[in-house]
């Protein structure tokens, strides 16, 4: 990866050493898990960007005793935890986590029995990263509409179509949202004209009752 | 029972049981995308947490491994900070600093219990305590000026509770 | 014609049975069970044939007793001239096995080395799945430093990261060069130099009879054991694998083959089974010490300082308390004229205790610290006054700030003699931190002009909050006026949200018409103040008309919400102050009946006389359900408060 950092990095401190340390391990896991999810290994790949987020989760606030051996001890006394990231490592961090949640949702996506609601959540939080993201868009209708929440399904799908509008996954998923849609507008037609028939007929029993009268 | 291994940021693994560690929500959750596989032997690295601090919070987690999970709603319930148990106010009679690292190392794992008691065991430190003598206790250095302060000590007047 | 061939088949057997019997068997064979490894067995088999220079024709004479299961259906359903052809009967049984290439690919690529083996063993196992794999895939000729740089590369891919990642940058050549470099089981642990301690990974140190203390000798496979410097085995050092395994790079024992040391927790590799917990771990923090159990590092620091009496025992116990709070130990100019620069690795492995830290019966030890200048030395010193000790610890820079304490060391030392107990560290341990060390490295931090960020500033702003939420009022207040960034922090507007709704109950900040929930927090506030207030002065008043019956009461000038009561006998004469903090109960109006009578004949007062009720007049008391009612009339309901209004 050609890094322009080194102008940027030029003095670093012992605890932006760190940092570098911690997000450039979190580009190798991020990596592993590419290798393994091209060869259909999601579990491994699963494993490996959850380890990618453990390094650089909280990278500005480390642990700064890491100079000290954890044999010797000398681990207790607070010192300056805060960790100023130059704009370039923020940068890394933050395309980072996105991948590595979109990933999750993908290979979350090929389980034979997904967690929709956890794909969801990735799905959001690469959102918050970057609000155009149209991968996390599409995942995200994907598991709503597998959720069953077809509307907020189509106005995900419907986002995502935005960049690439001729996108074959997207529009069949579209599709069969328009399809679940319809059956349940249908279903409830039923039910509502089930009630109103059955209120009628019970009017008209109150009617004959006082007719009776 | 199935084992997780969990390495802090000095190097040292800990092998624990998979129920102690899923007081972490973070775990938990890598455990529930992995579908609860041992996730072959591979160790977790967790570099925010250095081993002296994992192990006291692998020694709170197994304490509280049977406990039920937390009540959801936060807004509704009173803030309390006299229902910490006996473990808890035991086991967090250290000096600040190590509580601050619980403190840290339970937001960074995402342990609710561990956060909570942690947080309340500090505003404890706090209440019943004057601006200087919580100054002191927290090693807080005063940068207002005379003016300032006074300013600010009128600004609270309207409380009329000692 | 099938019957024929069956039985010319079982002839042939007989045949070679008998053979096989005649020739004398000068050597064991393996066997063949259905549970078998099928490669395994050929394999051994093939050797046994070849160290005993059988020729292949022959060989076959011996597999086929051996066989059994589904490598005897194989061998069985082989045409008649296959029968003696080894290679065929060979092929046909791992085909019944389904030993092709794939599976050995699929061997070659998914073994693992197995408890017990070791690393050249399992180099070797790969190589030879590699070598059947090229075999059955029928590629004749593999070029050897292929094969070396496949065999590495599969290697690496199985081993553990942390352990694959140093081997690759010591970059071996061949996979055998791998298996010797990695020497991790190529020593034995032994009592007395010469007999191995036959442990397995998982025994527990009871079955070993092993005891703390106990000295460990080295065997390796190539010198026999020579007893090197051999070094006293401090109590707590116990040795083989704990809980925790230690990695290569951090700090432990160096251990070298054929020189007699002492191991401590584990081998050197990350690769070390673990074992259960059936044994106490080495405490690393002096909090974790107990009577018998020391960290290393305050048993090195014993051992040098050899302390005279309970008070420097103690003193050197708090050394090791600044040690673990980051402080490493300067001393003055060495006798070559040079100051002892603060390195980290070095200084805190090499130097522990600076040679005068005793002087005049008291202990004194200089710190600087790694985090900060280094030209700032701060000093700790001990001197013993009677049954206590007083520590005080001197912070360097411009500013000389001490912080100092008296700490009783009977209640901490058990024993400093012969050897060091402590106990209550826990105690200690927080005290001490607290008091001296932590307060010290801040000021240090300070007068090296760092950002004072540590302890409750250094927290992410929502853990602040989340802090600062379980206060109650006064002590949010009195945060604020702590510092700026807790000032500031104070101001927080979900925080006065929630004392709104727990203090309050006011949910809606527009009820009030403030902007924000702090300014609507102060003004129900006020409002419920100056109503107490009233209602304080109300009673008050009350109180003082049990001496006073005809006085005429002044009307109190105060009514909230501004409502003057207009009609005697209303709701508010008997109730003035109807909405209050739900907290407050209705003061009890009953409690306000003075005794007096209801009809004075001779100073008339309207307001006492009775009004015909329940009570008609003669009964005192109030009548029963008065006050939830209004009487008719314009006098008002008597029995209650209302009448002593107006």
């Amino acid at each position: 990866m050609a890094e322009a950092a080194p102008l940027d990095d030029g003095d670093l401190s012992k605890k932006q050493a760190i940092a570098l340390k911690r997000i450039d391990q979190g580009e190798i896991y991020k990596q592993e898990g590419n290798m393994c999810y091209r060869e259909k290994n999601y579990k491994k790949a699963i494993g490996k960007y959850h380890r990618a987020l453990l390094q650089v989760k909280d990278v500005d606030r480390q642990d700064g005793q890491q100079m000290l051996k954890g044999m010797m001890g000398g681990v207790s006394g607070v010192e300056d935890r805060s960790c100023q990231l130059t704009a370039t490592m923020a940068e890394r961090v933050k395309e980072l986590e996105m991948s590595c949640y979109n990933n999750l949702a993908a290979c979350l996506l090929h389980d034979t029995n997904p967690n929709y609601e956890r794909v969801k959540e990735y799905c959001q939080n690469v959102l918050k990263l970057d609000e155009q993201n149209r991968k996390a868009w599409y995942r995200q209708g994907v598991a709503l509409y597998h959720l069953k929440d077809y509307e907020e399904a189509q106005d995900c799908l419907n986002r995502a179509r935005k960049k690439v509008p001729k996108d074959p996954d997207i529009l069949r998923y579209l599709n069969l949202c328009k399809e679940a849609l319809s059956k349940q507008l249908q279903a409830e037609k039923h039910r509502y004209q089930g009630m109103f028939q059955k209120m009628a007929e019970g009017e008209e029993e109150v009617i004959e009752m006082d007719d009776d009268k | 029972m199935p084992n997780i291994k969990l390495q802090s940021s000095d190097g040292e693994v800990f092998d624990v049981d998979v129920d102690v560690a899923k007081q972490s929500i973070t775990i938990k959750t890598m455990l529930e995308d992995l579908g609860m596989d041992e996730d072959d032997d591979e160790a977790i690295p967790l570099p925010n947490v250095n081993s002296a601090i994992l192990g006291k919070v692998l020694e709170w987690c197994q304490f509280h491994k049977d406990d039920p999970p937390p009540p959801e709603d936060e807004e509704n319930r009173e803030k309390r900070t006299d229902d910490l148990c006996g473990f808890d106010i035991d086991f967090l009679k250290v000096d600040q600093g190590t509580l601050f690292e619980l403190i840290l190392a339970a937001n960074y794992l995402d342990i609710k219990g561990l956060l909570d008691a942690s947080c309340k065991t500090v505003a404890n430190m706090i209440k019943g305590k004057t601006p200087e003598e919580i100054r002191k206790t927290f090693n807080i250095k005063n940068d207002f000026t005379p003016a300032e302060e006074e300013q600010v000590r009128k600004e609270n007047s309207w409380c009329e509770e000692k | 014609m099938k019957s024929l061939l069956e039985l010319q088949k079982r002839e042939m057997e007989a045949r070679l049975e008998m053979m096989s019997k005649t020739y004398a068997k000068p050597f064991a064979l393996p066997k063949l069970s259905s549970k078998d490894d099928v490669d395994g067995f050929i394999h051994t088999f093939e050797n046994v044939m070849t160290i005993n220079c059988v020729p292949e024709d022959r060989s076959v004479h011996w597999l086929v007793p051996q066989l059994c299961g589904k490598a005897q259906e194989a061998y069985n359903r082989l045409a008649l001239e296959d029968l003696q052809d080894y290679q065929k009967v060979k092929s046909a049984i791992l085909e019944k096995y389904q030993l092709n290439a794939d599976a050995y690919r699929m061997k070659f690529r998914s073994s693992k080395r197995r408890e017990g083996q070791t690393y050249k063993e399992w180099i070797t196992h790969i190589g030879g799945m590699f070598d059947k794999w090229m075999r059955t895939s029928v590629v004749n000729n593999v070029c050897s430093e292929m094969r070396d740089v496949l065999i590495l590369e599969q290697a690496f891919n199985m081993l553990p990261q942390d352990l694959s990642i140093k081997l690759r940058e010591s970059n071996p050549p061949t996979a055998k060069i791998l298996a010797d470099s990695v020497s991790c089981d190529s020593f034995k642990l032994s009592l007395n130099g010469k007999d191995a301690i036959s442990a397995t990974e998982t025994s527990p140190l009871s079955v070993l009879e092993l005891v703390c203390g106990d000295l460990l000798k080295l065997i390796t496979e190539n010198e026999p054991a020579s007893p090197g410097p051999q070094r006293d085995s401090p109590t707590t050092s116990e040795i083989t694998p704990s809980e925790r395994v230690v990695p290569e790079g951090a700090h432990s024992e160096v251990v070298t083959p054929g020189n007699a040391e002492m191991i401590k927790n584990s081998t050197h590799g990350a690769d070390v089974t673990l074992v259960e917990k059936t044994f106490p771990k080495e405490p690393m923090l002096i909090r974790d010490c107990s009577s018998n159990r020391l960290t290393h590092r305050l048993w090195e620091v014993w051992k040098k300082g050899l302390p005279q009496s309970i008070s420097e025992g103690f003193s050197l116990v708090l050394h090791n308390l600044m040690l673990e709070t980051g402080f490493q130990v300067y001393y003055a100019e060495k006798s070559d004229g040079s100051i002892n620069t603060t390195d980290s690795t070095s200084v805190e492995i090499t130097c522990l205790l600076p040679p005068s830290w005793r002087q005049f019966g008291c202990c004194r030890f200089s710190y600087t610290h790694q985090q900060c200048n280094q030209s700032h030395i701060s000093h700790l010193a001990c001197v013993p006054l009677g049954s206590v000790v007083n520590v005080t610890g001197i912070v360097g820079g411009e500013n000389w700030e001490s912080f100092s304490l008296q700490l009783s060391p009977e209640e901490y030392v058990a024993q400093w003699k012969e050897t060091l107990s402590l106990c209550n560290t826990a105690k200690l341990s927080r005290i001490f931190k607290d008091t001296v060390a932590h307060p010290m490295l801040y000021n240090l931090k300070e007068n090296s002009g760092l950002p004072p960020s540590h302890g409750l500033l250094a927290l992410a702003v929502e853990t602040q909050l989340k802090i600062l939420s379980y206060l109650d009022l006064r002590s949010l207040l009195n945060v604020s006026e702590v510092c700026h960034t807790l000032h500031g922090l104070s101001q927080d507007e979900t925080l006065w949200r929630l004392l709104c709704l727990a203090d309050l109950k006011l949910k809606d900040k527009s009820q009030k018409n403030c902007s924000t929930w702090k300014q609507a927090y102060q003004k129900q506030y006020k409002e419920d103040l100056d109503r107490r207030k009233a209602e304080e002065a109300w009673r008050r008043e009350m109180l003082a008309r049990i001496n006073q019956p005809n006085f005429t009461p002044v009307i109190p000038q105060y009514f909230p919400g501004g409502y003057h009561p207009g009609i005697r006998g209303g709701d508010y004469d008997r109730d003035p102050f109807p909405a209050r903090p739900f907290h407050q109960p209705r003061p009890d109006l009953r409690a306000f009946q003075p005794l007096r009578p209801r009809h004075d004949p001779i100073f008339h007062d309207p307001d006492l006389d009775p009004q015909p009720g329940a009570g008609r007049g003669l009964r005192d008391g109030p009548s029963r359900g008065n006050f939830g009612l209004r009487r008719g009339g314009g006098l008002g309901s008597f029995g209650s408060g209302g009448s002593f209004f107006l």
